[in-house]
């Protein structure tokens, strides 16, 4: 409270520095801003007079009425999505409204845009640096998108979203530029309506092989007007320690004035996984058993003579009809919005509902042995289908203008989340683990999973229940018109709580729990945020114009939470009241951080733009010897040309920018210290305490530099926009957990400064208007990112730091794939047979292929028919330059001898070599594929048919995801990462997890 | 760029210039200011060690280094005892982690996940016995009995690593200043550990318990070096009945006996048969001293492959596990007299401890009475009926790796002959050559650790 009185004191030092103005004659600047094709009213343009704070925002016939303006000449410009910017003069007097209409061109693209900055709004034109946005409100009403993670999919250039699995409810990984740390969080900051939130959050703490969903997905598409991408260092400079991974800004829709506006959606489809799933094979030998059993008989020793095959089985255990844990799942989705209000009070409200089932559930000839085994007929309906996510989300913003000097916006957000997670992946229990290794033996013919059946392997249920709130309230004043001031304040809480089950007497046998058990952990997570700070106009000269902003970031973040686990519980018991052992703990997590900073812009003429920054932030988990940092930024932007109505080129714009920023370690990394734990002695348990911590007092955050340069260019009567940039980072003074020398006996890692991380790429965006008629427009976007990641250097002495089949190497990149393997094959004898000494396998580690996409492209096609009644859009997505460890088919091979090239004498020879080669590092695939990710016919239904039902304007919209994929990979999808939903980028193996499965979904968007 | 100020902020342009850039400055300077308040954070899970001084904090420190050695026994899924059980003949593998399974196929790679945390936590507990019997030392007393017992615990990891890795494996020290050990050999670590049992010997405060702890951890120490008659000599005094084991616990994971579940939960390891050919009967010869069950079934739920045998002495996660005992002292005194010459003796030791199986006080407990030995009449068999003796006495508490390299280094047999060769039991795979264990690969942060000294195919 003190600091955010402290804060709350800074603002109005501003304000009474800004009150020292004398009031001077005031008049207003209003007017109406049209569409010049059909002269009908557009909501929200901004009207500005450039140089000061005079602004309004255009309602919903188009009137806007910019009050309190001083007299005298300003230019002002009208900043309209869609359509051509221009400008206008006005001359303002005492007591008089000065009247200004705009009928504003509709173009396909245009180079002002307003975006958010960390020192507020500004011309996207001002800027030296790349920052991408995706109007969200215009895509989720016609694009097959149901999470916040496909809205950026394939959307931003530089922008990989890898998505885990196809399990309902499971997060992704989101990274931007490259992977900068090699031991640290390498997901984006994230920002809502001003104030950081969540990005990730904790794995899930209850083990279920390796998925887990993402509290960024809490963020409602449906509720979002805009999403800002801010790249790297080089622009999210003033954002401040941890914002090196990049920063992704999100505004929520607001109120625009006017009667209540209603927005009623419903969605309604289903849900298909068509993986293709590997079958398994048993090449039996041509004798039995004494007790008349099949006997296996592997290829190669087959071919050394140690057994005479007989007949081969082969069976699809996770594709059979009896036996496939495979359904199709529904999925709904309802929702209410309704903005409207007056210029004094604005309001946006909105709620939905979505459910969704997901794709796994109990086979079969399981549900008839559990039938069977309890002697009942209805089981669980969470134990036959284990997959399920029900959200319910509530927002409410109501903006308030106060004066024409002052605002005030109250944004609330508030998602309730229940999603029941299956046991999957690298999990005994696994339902797809039983049937991708289990056996085609006849004898096994009606148990032929291996490891734990589903019938007991989905009697263990996980879930994930949480409840999220977002609030945020802004303030702006703006005291004078050269001083703005405005001031943030907010907390993200999450109240969550992950739980598993497992009842006494259903569990698997042999898993460790079979008399069941019974976890639930409990967690709190608040992020408080505090922004405060001003920005001054003024003008040095008629042609240069400045601008200052400075102000206070504080930021604190608390992680409780509280685990308690239950074994041996009683017949139908639930939970661990009664458990037999019984284990809890504790844990608390505080981080803060303070943040100044100052920045300085100088335009000339209103083309080009230089600006300069600081930023100084202290960190609670610094060491208490480098307490501070300091991060400068510099910037240029040049509109070398601009608004020309026709011609080849119609604006191009230069830009560069130079930034640092920085990621704080973890925030005890920099202690000594010990850690409660009981210890069993003579007389019972006992509280002892354990070295738990190795820390360097002169720990300091790893600091990214980056240079990024490029250009925008409008062509073809501004039909053709392409923006290309080129950046440079370097992550110095890595933070890195350093495997410390076991001899010691101290602890596993010490994270230290270690190294220096390179990350260099490119990036493409391409939009065009390829057809424009009444009846037939076709807008393509092209989005493309290369990125070269590699470990420049560690310090010396230091072995390359590494973990399950990765390594940081220095020359590679990050997170490499390295592991010993096949390197050739050669079938001497000629038997059409590989035995292990036709096979030369590397001795030692080496390096694979990167574990994350290094080239990345996506192509958006958007056709209008019939004056855009008829819409069509597609997204094709291909990422390639990696490599992806098919641990299913290894696996097969490997442990359980279930694959094919170790079965049958037509399988080819790369794939039996690899199989007898025995090393998993044989399994290195190429990732690369192209998948035709989203198609989409939306239909704007005839004013006849909406009208019969009192509504304005009414889509229909059909979409599709995951329709296709083109792939070289072995198993079914490159994309899925195991365990990267509790582990990061690390390790990185593709092991039985389901696919991304493919969604139809029907939606009727009605506006009222 | 047309905007134009008006003429009452043109002539106050200076001034409003000033005012920007002054708030601009006091913003940014009394945001900095009295940092140190406002990054403060209270951090409950930290324990300063400033706050484990005095009596409360030197019990505190004791009861965590002995949990401490004994989590890195077996307190864990990767500890030293699933190793060890694994590498020798005692126990083999029914599951399918590659990592895991290489400690069985005696084929551990460097990069092996599971012997890093293994290393880790054997070191662990031994660092945190010499930092808790060093801070008891000086808070409490000198003599503090606790002093002993720690500096004892510290002997027996290091005898752990004697005998379980390979001749070169350093001993470094992470407080007050971390110092980096350099290669020691399998004679050097034995000194270590007989160095860390002398500072026990001066604070066992008499305390019997104590003292027949250090008497036989010092006799397994040379009987490691080779020094029989001394070895001998040193645990004359022990009574037969004495035992000293470590606690687990069925209360929180961190407390148990990770070997339960590996056996029963999980049918992850078995009680071996003759495992490679080489290994001894210890599932099939019907000892009591080693009762086995197969109560799932004759082959592992988990791999359908392996034969179960589960031990029934780790039948529990707070199944203790016996470091020193009686027995072992009567083993190295049959030892000692086998290698004086005196057979007579040699064979009276053994019999007397399968005589009095049985008999209250004879812990563990393990069934009716032995019937007694007959003298094989060649140096080869009593070697081998004495090993065999000590397998099975102290089946499955570490002890059979250290016997498995001594018969190599001091009794001349070829490895190839001792240790489980030839075909795997399953997954179409071929045991390795390794005789001891390699040292992990993060010791390569070690700079006085020089990996090409250590060769785990020697004993």
């Amino acid at each position: 409270m003190v600091r955010s009185a402290k804060a709350a004191g800074l603002l109005v030092v501003g304000l009474l520095l800004g009150a020292g103005s004398v009031q001077a004659q005031q008049g207003s600047i209003t007017g109406k801003v049209t569409d010049q094709g059909n002269g009908q009213g557009l909501v929200g343009a901004r009207v500005q007079a450039t140089g000061t704070n005079y602004f309004a925002i255009s309602n919903q016939q188009g009137q806007y009425t910019i009050r309190g303006v001083n007299a005298g000449n300003y230019s002002l410009r009208v900043v309209m999505l869609g359509y051509a910017s221009t400008q206008k003069t006005a001359t303002v007097s005492a007591g008089q409204p000065a009247t200004v209409d705009w009928a504003l061109k509709a173009v396909p693209y245009t180079l002002e845009e307003i975006v958010t900055t960390a020192t507020g709004e500004q011309l996207k034109r001002e800027l030296g640096n790349s920052v991408s946005r995706i109007e969200a409100a215009q895509l989720v009403d016609a694009a097959p998108v149901t999470s916040l993670t496909e809205v950026l999919n394939g959307r931003v250039a530089g922008v990989v979203a890898i998505a885990n699995d196809g399990i309902v409810g499971s997060g992704s990984r989101i990274r931007i530029r490259g992977v900068s740390s090699a031991s640290l969080a390498t997901d984006p900051l994230v920002y809502v309506d001003g104030i950081r939130v969540s990005e990730r959050g904790p794995a899930l703490s209850v083990g279920n092989g390796g998925n887990s969903p993402s509290f960024f997905n809490d963020i409602n598409p449906e509720e979002i007007e805009s999403i800002e991408v801010v790249k790297g260092p080089s622009a999210a400079t003033l954002y401040g320690t941890q914002s090196s991974n990049g920063v992704i800004r999100i505004t929520t829709k607001h109120g625009k004035s006017g009667p209540a506006r209603w927005t009623v959606y419903a969605e309604n489809g289903v849900v298909q996984d068509r993986s293709e799933y590997l079958p398994v094979y048993y090449q039996s030998a041509s004798t039995k058993t004494a007790g008349g059993k099949y006997q296996q008989c592997l290829l190669f020793l087959s071919a050394l003579g140690a057994c005479t095959p007989g007949e081969l089985f082969s069976r699809n255990i996770a594709l059979d009809p009896a036996t496939t844990p495979i359904k199709d799942a529904y999925r709904m989705q309802y929702g209410v919005q309704v903005n409207g209000g007056t210029d004094a009070v604005r309001y946006f409200v909105a709620t939905e509902f979505e459910d969704q089932g997901g794709t796994l559930k109990m086979p079969d000839t399981e549900v008839k042995f559990l039938q069977d085994q309890r002697g009942i007929t209805d089981l669980p309906n969470r134990q036959l289908n284990p997959s399920h996510l029900r959200k319910i989300g509530l927002r409410s913003n109501i903006t308030a203008t106060l004066s024409s000097k002052a605002d005030i916006s109250i944004n609330s957000g508030y998602t309730n989340t229940d999603n029941l997670i299956p046991q999957s992946g690298d999990n005994l229990q696994g339902v797809l683990v039983g049937a991708i290794f289990g056996s085609a033996n006849p004898d096994k013919a009606s148990n032929p999973w291996q490891f734990a059946r589903p019938a007991y392997g989905l009697a263990n249920q996980t879930n994930r229940k949480s409840n999220h709130f977002i609030n945020s309230a802004n303030a702006n004043f703006r005291p004078t018109s050269w001083l703005a001031t405005r001031a943030t304040v907010g907390l993200d809480y999450i109240g969550f709580e992950d739980a598993g089950l497992v009842r006494n007497g259903e569990a698997c046998p042999f898993c460790g729990e079979d008399q069941g058990a019974r976890t639930l952990n409990r967690f709190a997570s608040f992020r408080y945020s505090t922004d405060v700070g001003a920005t001054a106009n003024f003008s040095l000269t008629k042609r240069i114009s400045g601008k200052t902003a400075a102000g206070v970031q504080y930021g604190k973040e608390t992680l409780t939470l509280s685990n308690n686990y239950g074994k041996t519980l009683a017949p139908g018991a639930e939970t661990f009241s009664g458990a037999a052992d019984k284990v809890s703990s504790e844990a608390t997590v505080k981080v803060v951080t303070l943040g100044t900073y100052v920045e300085q812009q100088f335009g000339f003429d209103d083309r080009l733009y230089l600006t300069g920054a600081l930023r100084v932030d202290q960190n609670s988990s610094f060491g208490e010897s480098s307490r501070t940092a300091y991060y400068p930024k510099v910037s240029g932007s040049w509109v070398v040309v601009e608004n020309r109505a026709s011609g080849l080129l119609n604006s191009f714009r230069l830009r560069g920018a130079f930034g640092i920023t920085g990621q704080q370690p973890g925030a005890t990394a920099a202690l000594t210290y010990y850690s409660g734990v009981t210890a069993a002695l003579v007389g019972g348990n006992k509280p002892g305490v354990s070295l738990a911590g190795l820390g360097s007092p002169t720990l300091k955050p790893e600091r990214s530099q980056e240079i990024e340069g490029g250009f925008d260019i409008g062509i073809l009567n501004n039909k053709v926009n392409i923006e290309l940039t080129g950046y440079r980072k370097h992550t110095n003074d890595a933070l890195i957990a350093r495997p410390l020398a076991g001899s010691l006996g101290a602890v596993a890692t010490q994270f230290q400064n270690l190294g220096t991380v390179q990350n260099k790429g490119i990036e493409l965006s391409i939009s065009a208007r390829a057809i424009e008629s009444k009846n037939f427009t076709w807008d393509l976007n092209l989005e493309g990112a290369i990125n070269d990641n590699k470990l420049l250097k560690l310090a010396d002495g230091v072995p390359n730091p590494q973990g399950f089949f990765y390594r940081h190497a220095v020359g590679y990149p990050l997170y490499g794939l390295w592991g010993t393997g096949m390197q050739s094959y050669n079938d001497a004898n000629g038997d059409g047979i590989i035995v292990p000494s036709e096979v030369v396998t590397s001795d030692t580690a080496i390096f694979l292929g990167n574990s994350v996409p290094n080239k990345n492209a996506s192509l958006n096609s958007s056709i209008g028919l019939f004056n855009n009644k008829l819409r069509i859009g597609t997204q094709v997505e291909a990422k390639w330059g990696w490599k992806s460890l098919d641990i299913n088919t290894g696996f097969q091979c490997l442990a359980v001898g279930d694959c094919r090239a170790m079965n049958d004498k037509t399988a080819p020879l790369i794939d039996q070599a690899r199989a007898v080669s025995f090393s998993f590092g044989s399994y290195a695939e190429d990732g690369k594929f192209i998948r035709l990710r989203e198609m989409s016919l939306a239909w704007t239904l005839p004013k006849s048919v909406v009208q019969a039902f009192r509504g304005s304007i009414a889509t229909l919209t059909l979409t599709g995801r995951n329709l296709a994929m083109w792939k070289t990979f072995g198993s079914w999808d490159p994309e899925i990462n195991t365990a990267s939903g509790v582990a990061g980028d690390g390790p990185n193996y593709n092991f039985v997890q389901p696919g991304q499965p493919r969604t139809f979904l029907l939606r009727l968007n009605v506006q009222f | 760029m047309t905007t134009q100020m008006n003429s009452r902020k043109m002539m106050n342009f200076k001034a409003t210039s000033f005012r920007a850039l002054t708030a601009a400055a006091l913003m940014t300077v009394v945001g900095a200011c009295s940092t140190n308040d406002i990054l403060k954070v209270d951090r409950p899970d930290v324990i300063d060690p400033g706050k484990l001084a005095g009596a409360t904090g030197a019990a505190a420190i004791y009861n965590g280094a002995v949990g401490e050695v004994a989590y890195g026994q077996s307190g864990t899924c990767a500890g030293f005892m699933l190793l060890t059980s694994l590498f020798t003949d005692e126990f083999r593998f029914g599951g399918t982690p590659p990592e895991v399974r290489e400690m069985d196929l005696d084929q551990i790679k460097n990069e092996n996940s599971f012997a890093q945390s293994i290393w880790l936590n054997i070191h662990r507990g031994r660092r945190a016995a010499e930092r808790g019997a060093t801070a008891i030392a000086a808070s409490v007393s000198p003599t503090d009995k606790r002093v002993g017992e720690l500096w004892a615990l510290a002997g027996l990891s290091t005898i752990w690593i004697a005998e379980t890795y390979c001749s070169g494996a350093p001993l470094s020290v992470d407080q007050p200043e971390i110092q980096y050990g350099s290669n020691l050999t399998t004679d050097q670590l034995f000194d270590a550990a007989l160095t860390r049992l002398n500072s026990a010997t001066s604070a066992t405060g008499g305390d019997a318990n104590l003292v027949n702890l250090v008497a036989v951890l010092r006799g397994r120490a040379l009987l490691g070096k080779g020094q029989f008659a001394q070895a001998a000599a040193a645990v004359a005094s022990v009574p037969t009945a004495y035992k000293y084991d470590l606690l687990y616990s069925s209360s929180d994971a961190r407390l148990q006996n990770s070997m339960k579940a590996y056996i029963y939960d999980f049918d992850y390891t078995s009680v071996s048969d003759r495992e490679g050919g080489n290994g001894l009967n210890y599932a099939s010869a019907g000892d009591p001293r080693i009762p086995v069950t197969q109560d799932f079934g004759p082959v592992s739920r988990f791999d359908n492959v392996t034969p179960m045998f589960q031990f029934t002495q780790y039948s529990s996660y707070g199944s203790p596990i016996t470091n020193a005992s009686g027995i072992e002292a009567r083993m190295i005194e049959a030892e000692g007299a086998l290698q004086a010459s005196n057979t007579s003796l040699w064979l009276t030791k053994l019999n007397e401890l399968r005589a009095t199986l049985g008999d209250t006080g004879i812990a563990p407990k393990r069934g009716p009475l032995l019937a007694p030995l007959t003298d094989p009449g060649t140096a080869a068999g009593r070697v081998d009926l004495l090993f065999r003796e000590r397998a099975f006495w102290m089946f499955g508490t570490g002890h059979r790796l250290g016997d498995m390299r001594r018969l190599v280094r001091q009794y001349s047999r070829a490895a190839d002959t001792i240790y489980p060769r030839g075909a795997y039991h399953k997954d179409s795979l071929t045991r390795g050559n390794q005789v001891s264990v390699r040292v992990s690969i993060d010791e390569l942060n070690n700079p006085n650790y020089d990996a090409s000294k250590c060769d785990p195919t020697k004993a």
